[in-house]
């Protein structure tokens, strides 16, 4: 039975330690891996008109980020059925809870000292979101270095130990 | 040559353009003139009826030309002497013939305009000759003529300055670049050329001569880190030897004493012979001006290898390879390059994270993009001060926390030029006294399994 393993991320090279952390906890399963980042749309009619996720992907995710989740996908190739990205755009509990029906996301990891960096005006936190749904979840600890040399580059994540 | 071009293209269109439309000037107004005539003879002399018919109809429709006049001349059976109607009338004998002949005609005397009919009513020959100014062709002609000459200077002048100003865009860079090239000589190799951001010829012809800068750069910088490297390490074990003998024989000294100074020369000798023989190997191993055969490298076999001449040099390092990161198809690891020159790199990188961590740990962690190997070695050693991070790709330059270290400040220059020949990248983030970590990224080379 494939599982589908909701992560939440911030975009940063650290988050992607929840994905290792997921995966090495599912040693020989296949998991659909989804990447979640929660946004605040505004509802200015103009601004729900030009919401495009695309766009937003564009913007928010840096080259490094796209080339330090392509070494996990080589690194985990047998075992990573689906690897994707999603925003989540909804304010309430409920709309959470459809998000991960919709998705059929089996479990969550989020880290436990988990800071989302607010990496546009839209970021938004939804780790309240998350400690509120009845889906399984595992909160996992990690170091995040805001100030090391390699901050925010792709060799953090050879930095990181499991 | 563009320039001429240009204008005569222009002049052949302006010249061709005046002649037709001065052509159809000409035939419009005779045709009108034409007109004219024909209403003239039906209104004079047709009956009644219809000849009020048409002087309404001309009163309506025609505007009065410039100077317009109508001559009606009858001829009789007698009255053929063209000569004298011509004379008569002011008009030319040809002309007046002609309309007799052939039924109708046209001429010109400088701006007046003559058009004439022969008319047949009622058993008698009429010449109606009608006649005007073309004021069409006096005005609007001289003012289309004046127009094409202004226009045809202008845009001369535009094509020019256009000419000029696209060779000066054409050739501007060429000097530009012959005059950053005639500067760099032997003793600054590691200048390169600007790069500019469109991606033109030229911009290609400018990375081309960086590329050979980087190779020209690593030549030089190999022998001369070779000559320097050899020349000192040859003459420690000789200068001892020197020295040993020279205090023996300063006077004469017991059997033991010459067992024991000939011992230390013959320990010394065979570190020479030692030493001759790496260098040997090395300038087998190294590149010998020969071309730079590139071949399938498997990028986790050169870690080892290297860890491997490590050991020997350095027993007691502690390099750890980490390759948790390592894909499941390890097949993708194979780059495209020259395995010589990235060992020397690679080992280049692991000797200076060895050396300036004081023997901590050194991790070597490999992972695999979708187009990229990356490699990160990691120390915890010295590190380098951040203001000092943008020249430690300058030959020569040694940080200034590196001084109870032996070293040239030769590796890294080198190490760059060769990672840059396979087209990589080297990228070094380091914080003082924490550690250091170097990221090189190749360019994955695509076997097909």
């Amino acid at each position: 039975m494939e599982q589908t393993i909701m992560i939440l991320t911030d975009f940063s090279i650290d988050s992607l330690y929840l994905v290792k952390k997921a995966l090495d906890d599912y040693e020989d399963q296949s998991v659909n891996i989804l990447m979640v980042h929660g946004v605040d749309v505004s509802s200015y009619p103009s601004d729900l008109l030009f919401f495009s996720k695309s766009v937003l992907y564009s913007k928010l995710v840096s080259e490094e980020f796209k080339e330090a989740c392509s070494v996990l996908r080589n690194r985990y190739s047998s075992r990573i059925n689906s690897f994707r990205f999603d925003f989540f755009t909804g304010f309430t509990n409920a709309a959470f809870g459809n998000f991960l029906e919709g998705n059929k996301v089996d479990k969550i990891y989020v880290a436990g000292n988990f800071q989302s960096r607010h990496l546009s005006g839209m970021s938004a936190d939804i780790t309240g979101f998350v400690r509120k749904c009845k889906t399984e979840k595992v909160e996992v600890n990690y170091v995040t270095s805001e100030e090391g040399p390699v901050s925010g580059q792709l060799a953090r994540l050879f930095q990181m130990n499991a | 040559m563009l320039a001429s071009t240009f204008v005569a293209l222009i002049l052949a269109f302006s010249v061709f353009i005046y002649y037709f439309n001065s052509r159809y000037a000409f035939s419009d107004f005779y045709k009108r003139l034409e007109i004219r005539a024909f209403s003239m003879a039906k209104s004079d002399l047709d009956q009644k009826s219809t000849a009020d018919l048409i002087r309404d109809f001309k009163g309506e429709y025609l505007e009065p030309l410039h100077e317009e006049k109508h001559v009606f001349i009858e001829l009789d059976g007698k009255n053929r002497d063209f000569k004298k109607i011509a004379n008569e009338n002011n008009l030319n004998e040809d002309f007046v013939r002609e309309i007799y002949e052939n039924g109708s005609s046209t001429y010109r005397r400088n701006k007046l305009f003559f058009s004439g009919i022969r008319y047949d009513v009622n058993n008698k020959n009429y010449l109606v000759i009608t006649s005007a100014i073309n004021y069409y062709y006096e005005h609007h002609m001289v003012y289309m003529r004046n127009l094409l000459v202004i226009s045809i200077s202008i845009s001369s002048i535009i094509v020019v300055l256009i000419a000029y100003w696209l060779s000066k865009r054409l050739i501007n860079p060429i000097k530009v670049i012959t005059e950053e090239v005639n500067l760099i000589g032997t003793e600054n190799l590691h200048v390169r050329l600007d790069v500019s951001d469109n991606e033109d010829e030229l911009t290609q012809l400018i990375r081309t001569f960086n590329n050979m800068l980087d190779r020209l750069e690593t030549s030089f910088e190999t022998q001369k880190n070779f000559i320097s490297n050899a020349s000192h390490e040859l003459n420690t074990p000789l200068t001892s030897i020197i020295g040993e003998a020279d205090v023996a024989l300063a006077r004469d000294r017991s059997a033991e004493e010459y067992v024991d100074a000939l011992q230390q020369i013959l320990k010394e000798a065979e570190k020479l012979d030692k030493k001759t023989k790496a260098l040997l190997y090395l300038a087998q191993t190294g590149f010998n001006g020969k071309v730079l055969v590139f071949d399938k490298v498997r990028i986790d076999q050169l870690i080892f290898d290297v860890h491997k001449t490590i050991n020997r040099i350095h027993p007691d390092n502690k390099i750890v390879i980490d390759f948790s990161l390592l894909p499941e198809n390890p097949e993708m690891l194979k780059i495209k390059g020259n395995e010589q020159l990235l060992h020397l790199a690679l080992s280049n990188i692991l000797l200076n994270s060895y050396k300036y961590s004081s023997n901590q740990s050194v991790k070597v962690s490999l992972g695999l993009s979708e187009n990229q190997v990356i490699l990160v070695v990691t120390d915890s050693g010295i590190g380098i001060p951040k203001d000092e991070l943008q020249y430690i790709y300058d030959p020569f330059f040694r940080a200034s926390n590196t001084r109870n270290f032996e070293g040239y400040g030769i590796g890294l220059p080198l190490t760059r030029n060769i990672i840059k020949i396979h087209k990589g990248e080297l990228n070094v983030y380091s914080v003082q006294n924490e550690g250091t970590i170097v990221e090189i990224k190749l360019p994955v080379g695509k076997y097909t399994l």
